[in-house]
């Protein structure tokens, strides 16, 4: 009676359309007899114990806080379902599958006992969506590429958000820039632009997306600062000539911070390259000048030129170590340290051996006398399987 | 309207079609227990609760073993626990950016040389790691991880001769202090965010 039942009533008050030919269901509606689920917010909650619930089996799986627009995909994702055992495992596997998902900044799982049997909870916090975006100030910085996790109404990933901001300061930073500030605002909004008809949140759970947001970027690039005169202050045993060319800066170029770093360290590498191991090497900037030159100074604390105190050959090639030091390396005794030298006779142990047709790895290693400012060499050597 | 909806209401309920959300008579609720969930997000990549314990748990039973803990100090080496993994998914995620990888015959030697080194054979391997509370599998996912850590510090190094400090105490002075560098690097362009 029941069915035709509906059919009038629903054609009565709700309009729908009657068919001519009415099917009836395949089965009839039964009550489910599993636990419901809970409502978000859950309340108090605790730490399972540590072994969690081995074993158990799980009455019913529930999906907390999706709302209509993802619930349906997220739900066919979850590989853990009613019936199995609860498995520590296979439940990170479903928060992982639910967090790929890219539409929930938030996944966590709870276990939850009732008087039907054990709930396994998925609780998911989604994102919220775009309503509008803003970037102000980034003229001549922007990658537009960056730009298209931003569209109004998608998702918002603040991953995206960062690596604009991160982009930005780069790009600003890189063309002389030296303090420029990027800041970025999420703002909640109350309604979507252009989303009148967009569905929300979902029945009785909860479930319903943390509703709009605003982006808005701003740049603040600052003074531009431009390289102004370079000098090497304590450098007395290496031409200008080829310091300026390890610090590779160009006079009149944009000053970049993370460039001062790599001339730093590429006058020390110069340093110690020549055997000056001990080489000390700061860069102070100066004042800057109203046309932007910004003067630059090297402190250079030169050290002592090592030298060889000690050469061996060890491992595999101890037997050899007399023909090899005399005939085959070219490094001495008492001479000073040169690192293009040592890599050089490394080579040229390698190109020995597998011209007999036994490859060889060889690694240098050294005991330093910082008191002496000597090395003592030793190339360790040992087969290798072709 | 509002006698329509109750009609269709009545009806519903009568074929026993209501949701259960609505329809379920209140039960008492117990707490709900976490089994797990998000510790930190890196970049996106999420480390779980239910790894970090993992990773934790033997450390803490050593500790425990030298005398008894409190929670703050249990907290404590989680946090650190955590900050060492967050380095570890950073060092893989900039190795993945580049293309290296630890190999199954990389993970083979290491295991080999462990052998060696400490003079057992496979099955005291065994033996040993599920003592320290972790699976092989775990502790394989581990040896991975050192081994791209040790490639990547490598690739990144390339310049520099790490043998000028091969003494074994400056070596690995060395060592750590580009590890610092290179990871302080990766932490400062990097987004993370720590739920724990």
């Amino acid at each position: 009676v029941r069915g035709p039942l509906l059919v009038a009533v629903c054609a009565a008050l709700l309009g729908c359309r009657v068919q001519t030919r009415l099917t009836p269901p395949v089965a009839p509606a039964v009550k489910s007899t599993a636990p419901p689920c809970p409502t978000l917010p859950l309340g108090e909650e605790m730490e399972a114990p540590a072994g969690g619930y081995p074993g158990r089996t799980i009455a019913r799986v529930c999906l907390l806080g999706a709302s209509l627009d993802t619930r349906a995909t997220a739900e066919r994702s979850l590989q853990v379902l009613a019936g199995q055992p609860v498995d520590a495992r296979r439940v990170r596997e479903d928060l992982a599958i639910l967090f790929g998902l890219g539409r929930y900044d938030d996944v966590t799982a709870y276990a939850m006992e009732t008087e039907r049997g054990l709930l396994l909870l998925y609780a998911v916090r989604e994102r919220p969506r775009i309503a509008g975006f803003e970037l102000v100030g980034a003229e001549g910085f922007v990658d537009l590429g960056l730009l298209t996790p931003f569209a109004v109404n998608g998702w918002l990933d603040i991953r995206g958000v960062h690596a604009l901001g991160r982009s930005l300061l780069d790009r600003c930073r890189e063309a002389g820039h030296l303090e420029c500030q990027v800041d970025h605002r999420v703002v909640p909004t109350s309604v979507a632009a252009g989303d009148a008809n967009h569905v929300g949140g979902s029945a009785g759970d909860g479930g319903e997306h943390s509703g709009h947001v605003r982006v808005e970027v701003t740049v603040r690039p600052g003074p531009l600062s431009r390289v102004g005169g370079v000098a090497f202050r304590g450098a007395k045993h290496v031409p200008r000539a080829e310091l300026v060319a390890a610090a590779g800066l160009v006079a009149g170029g944009p000053l970049v911070r993370a460039r001062l770093d790599a001339a730093v360290a590429g006058v020390r590498a110069r340093y110690h390259a020549s055997g000056r191991l001990d080489a000390k090497v700061t860069l102070t900037l100066g004042p800057r000048a109203a046309d932007g030159t910004v003067p630059l100074s090297f402190e250079v604390e030169e050290g002592p030129v090592y030298t060889f105190a000690g050469l061996h050959v060890t491992g595999s090639a101890a037997g050899e170590e007399g023909k090899l030091l005399g005939e085959v390396l070219t490094l001495r005794v008492g001479r000073p340290y040169a690192r293009s030298a040592v890599a050089e006779d490394v080579d040229r142990i390698k190109v020995y051996f597998e011209s007999r047709g036994e490859p060889v790895y060889v690694t240098p290693r050294v005991v330093r006398d910082a008191a002496r400012a000597t090395i003592d060499l030793s190339f360790e050597v040992s087969r290798r399987t072709p | 309207m509002r006698g329509r909806a109750a009609l269709l209401l009545a009806l519903l309920l009568g074929l026993g079609l209501m949701p259960e959300t609505v329809g379920a008579r209140a039960e008492p609720r117990p707490p709900p227990e976490r089994l797990d969930g998000i510790a930190a997000l890196v970049d996106g990549v999420p480390i779980f609760r239910s790894v970090l314990a993992r990773r934790v748990a033997p450390l803490l039973a050593l500790r425990r073993a030298e005398k008894p803990l409190g929670s703050l100090e249990e907290m404590k080496l989680g946090r650190e626990v955590l900050e060492q993994m967050i380095d570890e998914t950073l060092i893989a995620v900039d190795a993945g950016r580049i293309g290296i990888v630890a190999t199954e015959a990389e993970l083979a030697a290491a295991i080999a040389m462990v052998k060696q080194m400490s003079g057992i054979d496979a099955a005291q391997l065994e033996a040993e790691v599920a003592r320290s509370g972790l699976s092989f599998l775990e502790y394989e996912d581990l040896l991975r991880q050192q081994i791209l850590e040790q490639k990547w510090i490598i690739y990144h190094t390339s310049g520099m001769d790490t043998y000028l400090f091969a003494d074994a105490a400056g070596f690995n002075e060395a060592y750590m202090a580009e590890r610092q560098r290179l990871v302080s690097g990766l932490r400062e362009r990097s987004f993370i965010e720590v739920r724990w």
